[in-house]
């Protein structure tokens, strides 16, 4: 054995000091370059245009090159980019992506500043701003177009302002770009639309939606509101707000109650079509409910999943049957099989749901295979519901394998979150032809579910097409409670479009009224968003649809994931070493964050990256590792120390003077107490739809939600009448059970209700004495 | 010499950034809680890395991320203001984009003159390597004494694979 040196050991050299580091963060302003993100946008119509103000500062002494990935609707699409250096503007320009980045690289080469705009995904895109000189700051202009999304008589104009973690299955392979999460073979770019986690504080966001008209019913759920209402309508978040969640702002034009709408601009049109209402097909479901039991979903965004599913599989009705599928980084099915829909299953399904707990990363792709695999028998309905907040990097392969689902199988997704991953949930829905729902952890789920109840299954009309070039050439399919938004080149003085519905072919027209808002990128976005679902299905294609997709986008002037825009700035030259900085991101509001390995007493030792099968499928912010989420959980329960609080998510309306005429339906009209007690006596519906298969009692108990305005054709709770009055039909012969059923009709045809319980009814068990009250 | 200077120029795999973090950082003085600075595993770098403290690795050697001098400084620079009271958040913050020349010369101040072992007397038991060779087979291996754990991992692995009954 050597000796070591006597300085090693006796420690006499001179003793280092903390000075320096601690200069280097005592009293020194923040170094991240993203200032403040500053958000207008305009509302006319079904269509919005987005002007987003980015501010980036450089802290530092040297020349700084801000990264940015950064969030946008995924119907948005960037027509504008801007640099602002001072006084001086930089219109950007829309080049090839490859030809765009090389643009950029000599900028830097050269010493100019320059900003480029690439767009990763449908959502994700990122901003770079180089040669940022020391003590300067630069902004950034982004315009956007987008068609807004209808659903249930309202729009929707959701903008994201954060990309939340997702979980990137599979094994490292490098790193492409400059996000935190490692390419893996699965996930190829997912070091580009994964942002370092940032750990306090977030980024100012001052965001402000005009009104070209009349809005009504505004109502936001994540966020609280404040109106003005001098010189038009605007809204905004109340308070300071940070970039930590999605703004939700859900509205609907007063006076317009529905019915097929059209716009022009004189070259290209919009077309709403309307859903008319009509009774879906009963044909018998095999229902598979997919929920997502991951890492990410812990806390209120699983008590809401799991509300979801528990009030859905009360919709199921005898005849049916169902499989419930939980899905972390394992597959945890409740039964192997599909089972009947009876009182047993259903409590077992209730008491599986009970039990789920998150843990594990988000693997969807095999309960996605498993959901849609297997026989599928005729004269059965396969349908599949998927409860998750799509927080996963693999979405490419996960619309392949939903796109490659054999006939006769309907996908439909439900997002909770308060960033949602809506590019992904999206794409399942419109390629395995099912609908797509998305709600915040906040939201009144019963409300939410009624909504997908009225989709699930059957659309109201196949095959719809407008005359004319059509965005998307192929017929689509219209479910009830959301229009469907057609776009066409030219302006013709009337639109017409036609479908299938179950009653045979339907034409439905609209004449268009002018907008002042240009529709030839909201068409171009439609045109890339089909050529990119058809690349999904078919790689093989890639060599034809990536030249179209490349050709529309440079034709139209709009970003997309082969075209960028590039500005440079030529006039002045900045010397010295470029600094990258990767703007960090928040955490997502109501998600968990991971502790950092040193803020928790870790007594295992280390493990390597390299050869663990879990270390590249880490992930930023969430602790995706199912063993730590235990550790973590018994952890958290012996600190004294509760996390920070967040402000509570609130829910304002317009005041009431200022709203349109109430065309709600009882879903906002019932008030919260007797709501609560509907709730329990809903939950006591038997899986045949009687209440303790007594005929009085579910007479007695049709007439409690009749009276609250629930019929089988309107109302959040339309599914528990129509399965009680499915059931009742076969005791006609009981007199109050033939009455209940008259009484339904009456109401169900536009009269009042003005039932008279008899003595026998109002005896008849708890139900009965609810409608003595 | 300051022994900060002999990483001037290596290439790191995670194991050896962590292992030269450890022993580096043990010369560093503490202003506060022993424990925190003590702590440099591969865990700690993976979550520096997710928020930004500490920069994306310079290269990929196949699946194996390879880190430099500045992935050092910045582990150091962190635990030894982490030990000195500072947040987290605090350093993430303000050492975002901080030169590393600026970053070199404070944790070389930092450091002293001390001249740290190569061999830590009594390796800490932290810096032990873990392998899952087998589904439910951990192996424990000490890099101080098998400077190669990864390549001393793939060879042993398909012999233990091949013992399981």
């Amino acid at each position: 054995m050597t000796t070591l040196p006597a300085t090693a050991t006796l420690d006499t050299g001179t003793r280092g000091d903390l000075g320096g580091l601690i200069a280097l963060v005592a009293g020194r302003e923040t170094a991240f370059p993203l200032q403040r993100v500053s958000v207008r946008a305009q509302i006319a119509g079904a269509v919005a245009r987005t002007e987003i103000e980015m501010v980036f500062r450089n802290a530092l002494t040297a020349p700084m090159e801000a990264v940015h990935i950064f969030p946008l609707p995924p119907g948005a699409v960037v027509t504008e980019v801007q640099l602002w250096c001072g006084e001086l503007v930089v219109q950007a320009e829309c080049r090839e992506r490859e030809e765009a980045e090389r643009t950029f690289a000599e900028a830097r080469n050269r010493g100019h500043r320059a900003a480029l705009l690439t767009a990763e995904r449908a959502d994700v895109h990122t901003l770079r701003v180089t040669l940022l000189p020391p003590g300067e700051a630069v902004r950034v202009r982004i315009v956007l177009m987008e068609v807004l999304k209808a659903e249930d008589g309202c729009f929707q104009w959701r903008f994201p302002t954060v990309v939340a973690p997702r979980f990137m299955p599979g094994r490292a392979t490098g790193r492409s770009g400059p996000g935190v999460a490692d390419d893996t073979d699965r996930v190829p770019d997912a070091s580009r639309i994964s942002p370092p986690l940032r750990l306090q504080d977030g980024t100012p966001l001052d965001l402000e939606v005009a009104f070209l008209g009349a809005p009504a019913r505004l109502s936001s759920s994540l966020h609280a509101l404040r109106l003005e209402l001098e010189g038009g309508v605007r809204v905004a978040p109340n308070g300071t707000q940070t970039c930590d969640r999605d703004f939700v702002l859900a509205f609907c034009w007063a006076g317009a109650e529905g019915g097929h709408r059209a716009w022009t601009d004189g070259e290209t049109t919009l077309m709403l079509v309307d859903p008319p209402a009509a009774a879906t097909g009963a044909m018998p479901r095999d229902a598979v409910f997919l929920i997502d039991i991951s890492g990410s979903m812990q806390g209120q965004k699983l008590q809401a999943a799991k509300r979801a599913l528990r009030t859905a599989l009360r919709g199921l009705v005898p005849g049916d049957r169902m499989r419930l599928i939980a899905f972390d980084d394992h597959v945890v099915p409740h039964t192997d099989t599909f089972t009947p829909f009876d009182d047993a299953t259903l409590l077992a399904a209730e008491a599986f749901v009970d039990r789920l707990r998150t843990r594990g990363g988000t693997e969807m792709l095999a309960p996605i295979r498993d959901a849609l695999a297997g026989e599928r028998p005729d004269g059965r309905l396969r349908t599949v519901l998927l409860i998750t907040d799509g927080e996963a990097g693999n979405e490419n392969e996960l619309a392949a394998a939903v796109a490659h689902r054999r006939e006769g199988a309907r996908f439909f997704t439900l997002g909770i979150d308060t960033a949602v991953n809506a590019a992904l949930l999206e794409q399942l829905a419109r390629v395995g032809g099912g609908a797509c729902t998305l709600c915040t952890p906040a939201d009144d789920i019963e409300a939410v579910v009624a909504g997908i109840e009225a989709r699930f299954g059957s659309p109201v009309a196949d095959d719809v097409r407008v005359e004319g070039e059509c965005a998307h050439p192929e017929g689509r399919t219209l479910f009830a409670g959301q229009p469907l938004a057609l776009l066409l080149r030219g302006a013709p003085a009337e639109v017409v479009a036609t479908g299938r519905t179950a009653q045979g072919p339907a034409r439905w027209a609209a004449a268009p009224q002018r907008t002042s808002f240009s529709l030839g990128a909201p068409w171009a976005k439609e045109r890339i968003q089909w050529l990119e679902d058809r690349l999904t299905l078919r790689p093989f294609e890639e060599e034809a649809i990536v030249p179209e997709i490349r050709r529309i986008a440079l034709a139209a002037g709009v970003a997309s994931r082969f075209t960028a825009f590039v500005a440079v700035e030529r006039t002045r030259q900045i010397d010295g070493t470029v600094q990258e900085v990767v703007q960090p991101v928040e955490l997502p509001v109501m998600w968990v964050a991971e502790q950092a390995p040193s803020e928790m007493a870790c007594s295992a030792t280390s493990t390597a990256g390299a050869a663990s099968p879990s270390g590249a499928g880490m992930c930023s912010g969430i602790d995706w590792d199912a063993d730590s989420i235990w550790e973590r959980a018994s952890m958290r329960e012996q600190s004294a120390a509760p996390a920070p609080a967040r402000p509570a998510p609130q829910r304002v309306r317009a005041p009431m003077s200022w709203a349109a005429p109430s065309f709600s339906g009882p879903e906002h009209a019932e008030a919260g107490v007797a709501r609560a007690s509907l709730a329990t006596l809903v939950q006591r519906q038997e899986a045949n739809g009687s209440w303790g298969n007594d005929p009085l009692r579910t007479a007695a108990a049709l007439l409690v939600l009749l009276r609250a305005g629930h019929t089988r054709l309107a109302g959040l709770r339309k599914r528990a009448v129509q399965k009680a009055a499915a059931w009742l039909a076969q005791h006609l012969a009981i007199v109050e059970v033939a009455g209940a059923l008259r009484q339904l009709a009456a109401v169900e045809a536009g009269g009042d209700y003005e039932h008279l319980p008899s003595a026998l009814l109002r005896a008849a068990g708890a139900e009965g004495a609810m409608l003595t009250s | 010499m300051n022994p900060l200077h002999a990483y001037r120029h290596r290439e790191l795999p995670l194991v050896e950034l962590v292992l030269a973090a450890v022993q580096l950082g043990a010369g560093i003085p503490s202003a506060g809680d022993e424990r925190v600075r003590a702590e440099v595993d591969e865990r700690t770098v993976r979550y520096y890395q997710s928020t930004g403290l500490v920069d994306r690795p310079g290269r990929y050697e196949g699946r194996t991320a390879i880190y430099g001098y500045r992935h050092l400084l910045q582990v150091l620079a962190t635990k030894a203001l982490q030990g000195a009271g500072f947040s987290l958040a605090q350093v993430q913050s303000s050492l975002a984009g901080v030169g590393t020349p600026d970053l070199e010369a404070a944790v070389v101040r930092a450091l002293g003159e001390v001249v740290v072992p190569v061999v830590p007397p009594a390796p800490a038991p932290r810096a032990l390597v873990q392998f899952e060779v087998a589904p439910g087979l951990w192996l424990t291996v000490d890099p101080a004494i098998h400077p190669d754990p990864i390549a001393l991992v793939a060879a042993l692995s398909p012999h233990l694979k091949r013992s399981i009954p």
